[in-house]
């Protein structure tokens, strides 16, 4: 299966979606990321990966401006993002998943797609006073919008379900399919495939290289080896808030710190 | 007790009731949305109801532009109101506490430097006539009380259900960081919250000043009922800020009906021993926390 079907060589030319440089996050004494540098290419997937603790959800929480930067910049696609608040960021077209599936509580479905849509028009509260209809309207145009993506992810039999309530693998379709509602550029996926089935991380796989096939940049967090070496062009490696090293996935796959850090320190002599 | 005493009673308890239903619901929108008491919520209503009566009294607007016209001004002060508080968002709730307080008292010494310390009759609209349904005589100046505030309940449920601006409220409501992360602006639907509270709490006001003296007082009065119809549903949700208005307002009509003087001990003592059995209210699942 080889997913990763677009060249790198294009890539290396493409401007970069997502650029880091030097950046800093700590938690009062624990530093959790130090200096972490690298870019992402547009039109990339692009992996992270790295023992538990080693910093990756920070980085997306940093990247994605739910915790405040202590340090370094943030670039994406070529402006300087850096603290900028995470609303902001999602209207500049960068969206993401969680690691620990967090779907709003009592929100059917629909809603939990809805929410997400559009998120560069919404709109001023007074206009639905003074253009009543041509809002009607809009409402109706966003909730096709949302069946339609729903449709997409096969979830459109459970739209007017709470999302809660469904299995988990189909949770996980729903978080994904809320983070395309926004239509990012820049797409952060936190251990998409975390609990799934080897049939679903299959499905999900699929999922993403479309999404990335219609010109969506993807940064993927995973456990999953088989489904980061297939799927990433380039992979980055942290290791306790350190970028350990970078490269293609058969590169980082024979690093023998890589190797060391994922075994254990046996290794050593 | 006559069926017609009981009749009149009970119509008299839903009026008043949807009055505290909808002080209710202002208290709950904005707790649900920032898990915040909004203890000026009351003296909101009071200039809710001070502007209505200088429309309909002063400027000589029709009753139902100087209702609407008071509710979009009110509905302008929580968003100042919010702007106000807004520094302290999510840094310190207790201090927020303290804030709505102040802006409470600040808003009544208002009222009492422009309007006086003596309170304003407002005559009920002359269109609006006492019939008959047989033997019973019904004021239904109440039942326009009961449809407004319906009214008010439908719109606010439509837009918080089937707009997209209601929808994205709610979800910063449940889980504000998951919220901004999907392009919601939180703090400006928190400002919506006290908007959408406030315009109501205004029509409110409007409604029940004809009943009662519009005096800078009767946010004590009428808007701590509001408030114990809030706890008696469940504070934070909307189901329940309507039947605990409800409840409270035919709780305090009959308890008037046997014994006048004593109304007011007589209802907060059913609230009291409600509370008691059932601490979260009627319609209250869980305590929200969040500090």
């Amino acid at each position: 299966m080889s997913l990763a079907a677009s060249p790198t060589e294009v890539l290396r030319e493409a401007p970069e979606a997502l650029d880091l440089s030097g950046v800093t996050k700590r938690f009062r004494g624990l530093v959790a990321l130090r200096d972490v540098s690298f870019g992402v290419r547009e039109g990339a997937i692009h992996g992270v990966i790295g023992p538990n603790g080693s910093g990756k959800t920070t980085l997306f929480n940093v990247v994605n401006g739910l915790y405040p930067i202590d340090g370094g910049t943030v670039r994406v696609f070529g402006r300087d993002v850096t603290g900028w608040p995470p609303w902001r960021l999602a209207r500049l077209g960068v969206s993401r998943t969680f690691q620990n599936l967090r779907l709003f509580g009592r929100m059917t479905v629909l809603e939990q797609v809805l929410v997400a849509l559009d998120p560069a028009a919404v709109q001023n509260a007074w206009r639905y006073v003074a253009a009543p209809r041509a809002s009607a309207r809009r409402e109706r145009r966003l909730r096709e919008e949302a069946l339609e993506i729903l449709r997409q992810f096969e979830l459109e039999g459970a739209a007017d379900e709470l999302a809660t309530s469904l299995p988990y693998g189909h949770q996980r379709r729903v978080e994904l399919a809320r983070a395309i509602a926004s239509r990012p550029r820049l797409l952060l996926l936190d251990e998409p495939a975390a609990g799934l089935t080897p049939g679903e991380v299959e499905v999900l796989a699929a999922q993403v290289a479309e999404i990335r096939r219609k010109g969506v940049t993807v940064v993927l967090i995973d456990h999953n080896m088989a489904m980061v070496m297939n799927l990433c062009d380039r992979v980055t490696v942290l290791s306790e808030g350190r970028v350990l090293t970078e490269g293609t996935p058969g590169e980082v796959a024979h690093d023998p710190e890589v190797v060391r850090v994922y075994l254990g320190s046996e290794a050593e002599p | 007790m006559t069926l017609t005493t009981v009749l009149q009673t009970i119509i008299g308890g839903l009026g008043m009731g949807s009055v505290y239903g909808m002080v209710a619901i202002g208290f709950s929108i904005v707790y649900r949305a920032m898990g915040l008491v909004n203890f000026g919520h009351t003296d909101v209503l009071m200039i809710g109801a001070y502007f209505m009566a200088t429309l309909l009294l002063t400027a000589k607007l029709p009753f139902v532009l100087a209702i609407l016209l008071s509710a979009v001004a009110t509905g302008v002060l929580g968003l100042l109101f919010e702007r106000v508080l807004r520094p302290l968002e999510g840094k310190d709730l207790n201090l927020m506490l303290i804030g709505t307080i102040g802006f409470g008292i600040l808003l009544e010494a208002v009222a009492i430097l422009v309007w006086g310390s003596v309170g304003t009759a407002v005559p009920i609209p002359p269109s609006i006539h006492p019939f008959r349904v047989g033997s019973v005589v019904i004021l239904p100046y109440y039942l326009v009380i009961m449809a407004v505030g319906a009214l008010c309940v439908a719109l606010l449920h439509l837009f918080m259900t089937r707009v997209k601006l209601g929808i994205a409220m709610q979800a910063a409501a449940m889980d504000p960081p998951i919220a901004r992360a999907m392009g919601v602006n939180v703090a400006r639907c928190n400002a919506l919250a006290f908007a959408l509270g406030s315009a109501i709490a205004a029509v409110a006001g409007g409604l029940v000043g004809p009943l009662l003296y519009v005096s800078p007082a009767m946010g004590a009065s009428v808007g701590i009922k509001g408030f114990a119809a809030a706890i008696l549903g469940g504070l934070g949700s909307m189901p329940g800020a309507i039947v605990g208005g409800l409840l409270f307002g035919l709780i305090e009509s009959f308890a008037a009906s046997r014994f006048s003087a004593y109304t007011d001990v007589i209802a907060f003592a059913v609230f009291t021993v409600v509370m008691l059995v059932r601490p979260t209210g009627i319609f209250g699942e869980q305590t929200v926390d969040r500090a």
